[in-house]
């Protein structure tokens, strides 16, 4: 679920509230209740995605609205002061998040892409998030977690202009 | 409360679903995040590999847009006449190329080393013999009496703290074939070529992981 459903359901739910009303045989009863929904950043949510607490944390960026990015561009130095990957290289970045289950039940995680290329003639970038368990689908009982590590390849034969920018989706279904 | 508002108040709790089981029993969460990733050379990479600055043994080190960075010790250094190692002889040049690295934590580097089959003037391999090219570091970096290693992953591994330079020499070793053809007199020397590969890893592949220290100086610029 993504924010704009986690706001359109508090949203549904608030002009919902009087329902509660409407299940007796009363010409006019009137109760609240209290309903609190806390919309939490990618860490602390029921589908945490998270850093590993390994210094390839860095490679991570939160944004804004605390939603994490995979971000290995100039935009997110390191404090030595890289930049991206080496071209005609192969980067390999262990163990960089991790999608945990914190809810309440079992679920199968599905993430796609696993896979993202960008082609300029022959210079290839290809970056893969590899998962430490299970591919391409994980089933994460409650408390567990996935761990991803990303394979970047670069080849360059040219001066390439090659780059990723892209978006990985995380799908979290209760398996019951 | 009247029909109307009833209806409606279902129609919404029926939408609302999904936030029911957003109390904790999530049935389905579904997000995008980004991904971003660009590529830099050689000098701005995770991994840094550039010339030693204005250090005399850079000018073997070139630095090359497509290729990265390239040795030659073919040509002509500015100012010098020579023009190649020499036969049967053993050639160090100290702090070619300096490698920083820029990633986030410490890192084991090795070069494979190489043995290039030479051929001569028209371009046919035969017995003009072989070089040994080896990438080194002393152990103490500020210190060239300190003994020489060879960091080929085999014999030594570099130390690569995060945020520091770490000055690479190349030794070439003609001594380990007996003949070398009709070396004329001239430029007409014979050569060779390949490529080697650069492995910068977590942990170190020999037992003899080295930390020469900063070179002198500290740190140089890329070219």
């Amino acid at each position: 679920m993504n924010r704009r459903n986690i706001l359109a359901a508090i949203g549904a739910l608030g002009a919902g509230g009087a329902i509660i009303t409407g299940t007796g045989a009363f010409t006019s009863v009137e109760a609240n209740r209290n309903v609190s929904v806390t919309v939490e950043g990618d860490a602390n949510a029921y589908l945490s995605l998270d850093d590993t607490g390994n210094a390839n944390s860095k490679y991570l960026n939160t944004n804004s609205t605390d939603e994490l990015e995979i971000d290995l561009t100039g935009n997110n130095s390191t404090d030595a002061g890289g930049t991206g990957v080496n071209a005609d290289a192969v980067t390999v970045i262990e163990d960089l998040f991790e999608v945990r289950n914190q809810g309440t039940q079992e679920v199968e995680l599905t993430v796609t892409p696993l896979t993202f290329v960008d082609t300029d003639g022959a210079n290839t970038l290809a970056v893969l998030a590899v998962p430490d368990g299970s591919f391409p689908t994980s089933t994460l009982s409650t408390g567990n977690a996935e761990t991803f590590s990303l394979v970047v390849d670069e080849f360059s034969p040219t001066d390439a202009d090659v780059s990723i920018d892209s978006e990985i989706n995380f799908l979290a279904e209760a398996t019951e | 409360m009247d029909r109307r508002q009833l209806l409606a108040g279902l129609a919404a709790l029926a939408a609302g679903g999904g936030a029911a089981t957003g109390t904790g029993a999530f049935t389905s969460v579904n997000a995008d995040r980004d991904v971003a990733v660009e590529v830099a050379d050689d000098a701005s990479a995770y991994l840094q590999i550039f010339p030693s600055g204005s250090q005399p043994n850079a000018q073997f080190a070139s630095q090359d847009p497509d290729e990265g960075v390239f040795f030659d010790f073919n040509g002509s250094p500015q100012d010098v006449d020579g023009v190649g190692s020499g036969q049967s002889s053993v050639y160090e040049f100290r702090d070619v190329v300096r490698v920083e690295n820029a990633g986030t934590q410490n890192a084991f580097i090795s070069i494979d080393s190489l043995t290039i089959d030479l051929t001569d003037d028209d371009g046919s391999p035969g017995d003009e013999g072989s070089a040994l090219v080896e990438f080194y570091v002393h152990e103490t970096a500020e210190d060239p009496s300190t003994d020489l290693q060879v960091i080929d992953g085999s014999n030594a591994d570099l130390v690569a703290p995060v945020g520091e330079q770490r000055a690479i020499g190349v030794r070439i070793d003609t001594n380990e074939e007996g003949t070398y053809g009709d070396i004329e007199a001239d430029v007409s020397a014979n050569g060779g070529s390949d490529t080697t590969t650069l492995v910068a890893d977590q942990t170190a592949s020999s037992n003899n992981a080295i930390d020469p220290g900063l070179p002198n100086p500290n740190s140089v610029s890329p070219p």
